[in-house]
């Protein structure tokens, strides 16, 4: 049976533990610096206390570290409710905005913008913004292509991603290719990683992440609806096509945001869900909550480990979260006959 | 608050519609049953008047509003569905599917209230789901899913609740016992249910909406609309009608019409009783032969049945021994008769004079003797006397074991 309490309390010892592996992760790297030190630092403006740490400790932490732990786990937030999302509405635990080649249609909208970059300038948002269009776009067309009648069954719909994902990867190769001078900035771009990011990125991802984040926390019970079925849904009273609409733009919103600031970090929306299904069960009004701060600390946790695993040399995340995430999304198709 | 069907039209495609032009009333407190083939738009036309899909002609009324006038949120206040399935793949708990129901009612971020978990307990329990709501939704067997259907469609109060197919998973205990549900729950709602269960609709339907190929043919209260003869133009089968056990709603018995029909007039007279000619009479009469029965007791199940087809009867009263007159009106039926079908039932002396003057005819007419298992087995209470007549018939006549070969005889 669901309890609110129950909701609130996983979510505030969630919280915690997140702040804890962000402090954790920003000690942590190429220069070990103690935790100690790190909350000194960061609480420095408001203590005042005398420096005990040099200046170069200090802009690491601040200027370096924090806000790309920061948008690490802003990242990590957007992909998982994303996937959360999608699976409740294809009524399918396969789902997620790589595999659905959202992420590639974001993707290719941003390599436009490293490609033809100056030529529209619309500030700090040009990016973000092509991106949702383009990943607006995959959406749509991968949905209507893998709709048979009503359902959107499990295997035209990967087929459906899978084969669109690759057609735009395809036309975004092409793009880099023909692009000339960016190339490799573009190649390591989509390699997907959070590595040189400052509060700049943040700004571009946080209303993004707070839009979605609230709005699906309170569509929780739609989304429990829409787990039965559009018939089911209407039939609770449900104004089916808006929901679905609201949705898909989120989601298509959530991707593209994450996309803009890191690139393609593939299977986060896969992984998370799954897992806080495991733990806290299917009903989306503790799913999505305990999904934002399960995204935030395994993204968190999985670009610590790419920066200190081969450090001084960093590991793309995207390839990090591929080489976790494929065997496991394998592992799903193989077992789906079970439950999830 | 009766529902208004007026002329709705519906096609999932635009060349073929399914829907054609469907007219029908469902009065208040009361269980309207829905029958008709498959395919001919039932489960559609539930789907119209529920408001999920939209007519392309047409009106659906709820208490004279036009619901397409109405926002969904309200209608599921009105109006609850119970799907013939549902899928997830996602193990969801009962508990909260069914409280999934009392969603019309509350905001999109308010928690469940305390009357919110009263009616979803009591919704189980009227289910008799109760024991299911700590598990997952997936996990369930056909029977128990469609009773926890029923339970969230309870959960939403409605003033109708629509079912389709709502007994079809279930054994024939929870199938009564839904029926009995349906039944009480008519104090306070009015139930619209599509239904193939044909003797459950007459005996729990108070009003019947018979369609076919996208029209209703014929509604009205289940007693006048329901008969043998309506269901068979309907389903295109034979069907005999014989009072129920409570004495007031009728029960069908069912069989296929025969293969062939006969332009001779042959005319053949039936020897049963106990219920066992009365498909042999059916598809006799159905296949274009003059048939005639009896002796048979009033009230006899073969009685019954062929006074419903309206052919000549020699009959008896209740439980009595054949009298003289009978026996002598026997005769004459057998002297008019080309054909004797003598159909092996228990013999006592009050019917063995059937089997006595039916011996009389053995060298002179056709006789066919139907005997469905090859050893009789059919109680003598005569002190041999049927057994010996058996025998004979089992000799001389032509022996037959079902009602494909006296047709294959006959015909």
């Amino acid at each position: 049976m669901y309890k609110r309490r129950d909701t609130v309390i996983i979510s505030a010892g969630l919280f915690l533990l997140t702040l804890i592996v962000m402090l954790f992760s920003v000690g942590m790297g190429e220069s070990n610096i103690g935790a100690e030190k790190v909350i000194a630092i960061l609480t420095e403006p408001f203590t005042h206390q005398a420096q005990f740490w040099t200046d170069g400790e200090a802009t690491i932490i601040r200027g370096i570290r924090l806000p790309r732990i920061i948008l690490g786990a802003l990242v990590g937030i957007c992909l998982a409710i994303s996937g959360a999302a999608l699976q409740s509405l294809f009524r399918n635990p396969m789902a997620d905005p790589f595999i659905l080649g959202i992420s590639n249609g974001a993707a290719l909208g941003a390599t436009i913008v490293f490609v033809y970059g100056a030529a529209w300038a619309l500030s700090l948002y040009t990016l973000p913004i092509l991106s949702f269009i383009f990943g607006i776009i995959t959406i749509f067309l991968v949905y209507n292509v893998g709709k048979i009648g009503n359902r959107v069954p499990v295997n035209t719909l990967l087929l459906s991603g899978i084969a669109i994902s690759a057609f735009l990867s395809a036309i975004n190769s092409f793009m880099m290719f023909t692009g000339g001078q960016n190339f490799e900035q573009i190649m390591f771009w989509m390699m997907g990683g959070l590595s040189g990011r400052g509060w700049n990125y943040i700004w571009i991802i946080l209303p993004f992440a707070l839009i979605g984040v609230i709005s699906m926390i309170t569509m929780g019970r739609s989304m429990n609806a829409l787990m039965f079925g559009e018939e089911s849904a209407q039939y609770l009273g449900i104004e089916v096509e808006k929901q679905k609409k609201i949705l898909l733009v989120l989601t298509a919103l959530l991707t593209s945001a994450a996309v803009a600031v890191s690139g393609i970090i593939g299977f986060v929306g896969l992984i998370i869900p799954h897992i806080v299904r495991l733990l806290v069960g299917p009903d989306h009004r503790i799913l999505i909550p305990v999904s934002v701060f399960a995204g935030a600390i395994f993204l968190v946790l999985a670009d610590t480990f790419a920066r200190v695993v081969m450090s001084p040399a960093e590991l793309p995340l995207g390839i990090l979260t591929a080489m976790c995430g494929a065997p496991f999304f394998l592992y799903l198709l193989r077992s789906k006959r079970g439950e999830l | 608050m009766p529902i208004e069907v007026k002329g709705i039209k519906f096609g999932y495609h635009e060349s073929r519609e399914v829907l054609k032009d469907m007219n029908f009333t469902c009065r208040d407190n009361r269980i309207t049953g829905i029958i008709g083939p498959n395919g001919c738009g039932k489960t559609t036309a539930m789907k119209v008047i529920a408001g999920y899909l939209h007519p392309s002609g047409g009106t659906v009324k709820y208490n004279d509003t036009d619901i397409g006038e109405v926002p969904p949120v309200e209608l599921a206040k009105m109006r609850a569905v119970v799907e013939q399935r549902i899928y997830t793949p996602f193990s969801f708990p009962v508990y909260d599917y069914v409280m999934l129901g009392r969603s019309p009612y509350q905001k999109n971020f308010q928690p469940d209230s305390n009357e919110d978990h009263m009616i979803v307990t009591e919704s189980l329990k009227d289910a008799d789901a109760l024991q299911f709501q700590d598990r997952k939704i997936n996990e369930l067997s056909g029977g128990e899913l469609q009773r926890v259907m029923i339970a969230r469609a309870l959960a939403q109060e409605p003033g109708y609740l629509m079912l389709d197919e709502p007994t079809s998973h279930l054994d024939i205990k929870h199938q009564l016992e839904l029926m009995d549900l349906l039944s009480n729950l008519t104090r306070e709602k009015s139930i619209i249910c599509i239904i193939h269960e044909i003797n459950q609709a007459s005996s729990y339907c108070d009003d019947i909406v018979i369609t076919k190929d996208g029209y209703v043919l014929n509604q009205g209260k289940s007693k006048e609309v329901l008969s043998a003869e309506a269901l068979e133009d309907v389903f295109g089968v034979l069907a005999m009608q014989y009072p129920g056990p409570d004495g007031k709603r009728m029960q069908f018995a069912f069989s296929l019409p025969p293969e062939r029909k006969t332009e001779a007039r042959k005319r053949v007279h039936v020897i049963s009783g106990e219920g066992m000619g009365r498909q042999i009479i059916m598809s006799l009469h159905s296949a274009g032969v003059e048939v005639t029965a009896g002796i048979l007791n009033q009230g006899d199940q073969d009685y019954e049945s062929a006074k419903s087809i309206g052919i000549d009867i020699i009959h008896a009263p209740p439980f009595s021994k054949y009298s003289d007159r009978e026996n002598v009106e026997l005769r004459k039926m057998c002297d008019l008769a080309d054909t004797i079908v003598v159909v092996a039932t228990n013999v006592g002396y009050g019917n063995l004079s059937n089997f006595e003057v039916a011996a009389e005819y053995l060298d002179r007419k056709e006789v066919i003797f139907v005997n469905p298992n090859k050893n009789l087995k059919k109680l003598d209470l005569t002190n041999g006397r049927a057994t010996e007549l058996y025998n004979l018939f089992q000799s001389k006549a032509r022996v037959a074991e079902n009602t494909g070969e006296v047709l294959e005889e006959l015909l």
